[in-house]
């Protein structure tokens, strides 16, 4: 799932400046269960900046809307009038419903309430670590399900570097070398033999790199004009 | 094209015992401190590392130093990390370089931005060290570019990796110098050695793999100037340096002539490894000990091939 | 009649099927957990279904033992600490070797075992052995909170404490070799004994306790001694933990005595049902469908396991024989899908101070020093909670509208019945208080305290101080 974490609310509060009715969106998926977004941490986020604004003597209204999801029209159109009842939206979401809220309202202005950072899974309760970098070309039959690209800090297809000590990447002790990861599974599934294969040098064009990606189902999407 | 072979090739070539030592450019446009440190080494060593903005700090870059050192009539082995610069500029570069005379070329991955004066920079690692060792000897040996085009005069750079004998997993790291020979990898020098008896086990499982047959392997030291020098090489992640020659550092007297005499013991020792076909001096900072040490271990004058 | 479900592959099965049999408690044998298809149910009714059908038990004891790791040596290992057995043949009189205790080796030993491993040392140096007891830590208090390392001491016991240790074992001479530096001196010793306390998790242990939905605390996984080893009870009641090695005597004498307090409980538990502790005005908490973002959270964190999945709705639902209203639940939820009737923020009740008052001492503390408080204790609007941790960010910052100061007084560390509530407590607050800083509320104050009845002096004085600190 996508994982986000919410501003830091010295920045909420700055960006909110000069706003007298503000409405925070949360989102009811991906970011409620990464504990950032969801109606929880809006009330919170909304008790906060009540507070704020008593002490510096302002009077501000924030309301909280609770959206099951922000990136599809329907699940925002059964909440919009309450939505749109203010001067800005702060969305929890991550990064994809704000800009879909931003573009599905023209004249209104969006603010992003979260800093969305990865694909990834909770290995425990409560935290959560990167496994996906979206690069378009999945290798992982080849690295035993362990992906080099976005759990190597260096990205490397040939590894590991020289400073995997412990297990850990020499960046961040609290970062799994994946190269260690791979090496270990790869033994236990007796397919070693693999890692003398020289990986060769990868096509980024299907990662970010080659632009922004879409997906048409063509057999689904009736628009020709994609042809 | 028939060029003549680097120095640093021939001697190794010549089975003589090769020494290198190192440059780190410096963090400014000045070239002077290169000459100067050029000066220092030339006629002590066979050929000079130029490092590539190493530990992600910004300096001037190992082409240009390269250029500068090389005019003083040191030989030069530029280094080429992987992570500033995508496939084109890393073959641009490797032809501007030819061009300019350089002739070998030390290929690595290079430490992680974090660690630098630019921790906000973009992480490139378009190809990993192995990945462009093979393009470089792919474009060397049959004058096609990582793209599929032809080079009508390629380089022909004497070619070498690092390799790191005492970072995890062991198995791992043996696999990887041979995937980096089989990539075309002719020299390798390896991390800073302290502790002999972890090496001599790591040497003698690259001998079962007849590896140091197929590539010139050159043992790495570091030349430490003061005990805080030794602690902090201690906490590197990937180093591995017993508790006994901090302790030598605290006990001495004075500390610059511990550090070049224990420099010149693990010289000496290392001389007898089997497999070890030559020494890698690192002195970063401290260049002017390097023919000292290599004076005390007997290694002058250097034979000529 | 009540019966029990005994659970693991312990030598001591048959002894403990006997003495709850002459105590008029059934009982079965199951060595396997992977045998258990599925198991479900509360105390007093707990359904277990195997290939060979279903059957109920009033409560399930486990009886598999931690796994004791010892240091390896060909051909023979050296004694174990906590199987009592083993170390008896220390004792031999013909043998007059030294006896190494070796502790802390692999990985810290945990308390109760040292303490063992000290009554050893003492029991052996009393028999006229010669004792070398070696640890990476002098302990001065073991267990009961007594010295019993004096008593060890004063017997002859020589101890070291040491920062690095190696051992080999020399198979030709069947003797251990250990060499320990204790940072200035080396010290080499030699014997055929060596007794150590290397603890490894069992799997079969942990797969036991996810069968039975049997929590391991954040502390220590299953190996927190408060939960699974030291006391015999598991915070799911009629779930018990037999380990008779942890006491001393005979074989029948131990796992009688350590069966005694379970078969206690079991009674408590009765035939015709279970008697469930909740805290007077707390209620049930309930999941809405709706809202349920199905993400586990609640299942995760709940000590007693009282949360499952209803397939039919995609969402959990509280198994409330289970459920004992700690609300953690309710404060972990992201999706704020977990509430309960007649729950809800108290109104503000104009004063500048509001506390949270735990069930579990923090509130009778609170009854017992309020009159002593005088003016003070007027600015203050208590609630009473059930637990420390059912206190969530959102609730706190929403009164830091009309509070100055917010404090969540909970129970001290090992004395939360709902496992790891004061941690919760502490970290939830401990968030709030960085946003108040960061939201410019610096003015604004949230507090943890730990209390309990009879800790209600330093109750007192913390209020006092914390009330003063908001003038």
């Amino acid at each position: 799932m996508i994982v986000a974490e919410q501003k830091p609310i010295d920045e909420l509060i700055r960006s909110l400046e000069g706003f007298k009715k503000i409405v925070i969106a949360s989102c009811g998926t991906c970011v409620t269960v990464c504990m950032s977004g969801g109606e929880k941490e809006a009330l919170a986020v909304q008790g906060l900046l009540e507070a704020n604004a008593k002490e510096k003597g302002q009077d501000i209204s924030v309301s909280v809307v609770d959206l099951k999801r922000q990136c599809d029209d329907e699940f925002i159109d059964d909440l919009e009038a309450e939505l749109l009842d203010g001067d800005v939206v702060l969305s929890m979401a991550c990064g994809v419903g704000v800009q879909f809220l931003a573009g599905k309202y023209a004249d209104k202005v969006v603010l992003p309430g979260l800093n969305t950072t990865f694909y990834g899974a909770a290995k425990e309760l409560g935290y959560w670590t990167e496994l996906c970098a979206g690069c378009g070309n999945c290798l992982l039959e080849r690295t035993g399900g362990i992906c080099p690209i976005a759990r190597c800090s260096k990205s490397i297809f040939n590894g590991p570097c020289g400073g995997s000590q412990n297990a850990k990447c020499e960046i961040d002790s609290e970062i799994d070398c994946a190269w260690q990861l791979i090496y270990d599974k790869l033994t236990a599934m007796g397919r070693l033999d693999t890692l003398l294969e020289i990986h060769e040098i990868r096509d980024w064009s299907t990662s970010r790199d080659g632009g922004p990606r879409h997906l048409r189902k063509d057999d689904v999407n009736l628009d020709d004009a994609g042809k | 094209m028939e060029t003549e072979k680097s120095n640093l090739q021939k001697m190794l070539e010549a089975g003589e015992f090769a020494i290198t030592a190192e440059i780190g450019p410096p963090m400014s446009a000045d070239g002077e401190t290169v000459r100067e440190k050029a000066r220092e080494l030339k006629g002590n060593v066979d050929a000079v590392n130029v490092t590539d903005n190493q530990t992600s700090i910004v300096r001037m870059s190992s082409i240009g130093a390269s250029c500068l050192a090389q005019s003083e009539g040191v030989e030069c082995v530029m280094q080429m990390v992987m992570r500033d610069r995508n496939r084109i500029a890393l073959q641009s570069d490797l032809l501007g370089a030819w061009a300019m005379g350089l002739k070998n070329l030390l290929v690595l991955s290079g430490d992680h931005q974090s660690f630098g004066n630019h921790p906000g920079s973009k992480n490139v690692y378009d190809v990993d060290s192995i990945q462009f060792l093979q393009a470089v000897t792919n474009l060397q040996e049959n004058g096609v570019f990582i793209g599929g085009s032809k080079c009508k005069a390629p380089p022909h750079f004497f070619l070498g990796s690092t390799t790191n004998p005492f970072a995890d997993p062991e198995p791992l790291q043996l696999i990887r110098l041979e995937k980096k020979i089989n990539a075309g990898a002719k020299f390798i020098q390896t991390q800073c050695v302290y502790d002999l008896e972890r090496f001599e086990r790591f040497m003698e499982k690259v001998r079962e793999r007849g590896l140091h047959e197929r590539a010139y392997i050159m043992a790495g030291i570091f030349v430490n100037k003061s005990l805080k020098s030794i602690q902090m090489t201690q906490q590197v992640a990937g180093m591995s340096v017993p508790d006994s020659y901090v302790k030598r550092f605290e006990e001495a007297e004075d500390k610059q002539a511990e550090g070049v005499e224990i420099a010149v013991e693990l010289v000496k020792k290392l001389r007898t490894v089997k497999g070890i076909k030559g020494i890698h001096i690192m002195a970063v900072g401290w260049e002017e000990i390097v023919s000292t040490v290599i004076r005390q271990a007997g290694f002058l004058p250097r034979p000529v091939v | 009649m009540m019966n029990a479900l005994i659970l693991g592959n312990n030598k001591i099965n048959a002894e403990a099927a006997r003495v709850l049999a002459e105590s008029g408690v059934g009982a079965e044998v199951l060595t396997d957990v992977s045998e258990i298809l599925k198991f479900s149910g509360e105390p007093g009714g707990y359904t277990v279904v195997t290939q060979d059908g279903t059957a109920r038990f009033t409560s399930v004891i486990v009886t598999e033992p931690p796994r004791y790791a010892a240091v390896e040596a060909d051909g023979g290992t050296s004694v174990c600490l906590a199987d009592e057995a083993e170390t008896e043949r220390l004792f031999d009189p013909k043998r007059r070797d030294k006896i190494l205790i070796l502790l802390d080796f692999a990985e810290e030993t945990p308390e109760y075992l040292a303490a063992k491993a000290v009554r050893l040392a003492a029991r052996l140096a009393k028999d006229k052995k010669d004792v070398v007891f070696l640890s990476k830590t002098v302990k001065s208090g073991y267990g009961d909170g007594e010295l019993c390392d004096r008593e060890a001491r004063n017997a002859g016991v020589q101890f070291v404490k040491y920062e690095k240790a190696s051992v080999r074992y020399d198979a030709g001479e069947d003797i251990f070799c250990v060499e320990a530096n204790d940072g200035v001196f080396e010290i080499s010793l030699r014997s055929p004994f060596l007794v150590t306390a290397g603890f490894e998790e069992s799997g079969q242990l942990k797969r036991i306790a996810k069968k039975l939905r049997v929590r391991g605390s954040t502390k220590d996984g299953i190996n927190d001694d408060r939960f699974f080893l030291y006391s015999a009870f598991t915070l799911r009641r009629g779930i018990y933990y037999l380990n008779p090695a942890l006491t001393a005597g005979d074989e029948k004498q131990r796992v009688k005595e350590a069966l005694q307090p379970l078969m206690e409980d079991m009674a408590s538990i009765g035939a015709d049902g279970y008697v469930r502790e909740i805290i007077r005005g707390m209620e049930i908490p309930e999941v809405d469908p709706n809202k349920c973002a199905f993400c586990y959270s609640c299942y995760r964190a709940c000590p007693h396991g009282a949360l499952e999945p209803d397939g039919k709705a995609s969402a959990m639902k509280v198994i409330e024989p289970l459920c004992q209203a700690c609300a953690i639940c309710e404060a972990i939820c992201p999706a704020q899908a977990i509430s309960r009737t007649g729950g809800g923020p108290a109104p503000a009740g104009g004063g500048k101070c509001k506390i949270y008052l735990c069930e579990n001492g923090a509130a009778e503390a609170f009854d017992e020093i309020l009159p002593s408080l005088g003016d003070r204790g007027r600015l203050i609007d208590s609630v009473r909670i059930s637990c420390g941790g059912s206190v969530g960010a959102e609730l706190l910052t929403g009164d830091f509208k009309d509070y100055e100061t917010v404090i969540v007084a909970c129970c001290v560390e090992d004395a939360c019945r709902h496992m790891d509530g004061d941690k919760r407590a502490c970290k939830q607050t401990g968030r709030v208080a960085n946003l108040l800083n960061k939201a410019g509320l610096g003015g604004k104050h949230a507090h943890v305290i730990h209390t309990s009845l009879a800790m209600k002096d330093v109750m007192k004085e913390q209020l006092t101080h914390i009330l003063e600190e908001s003038n």
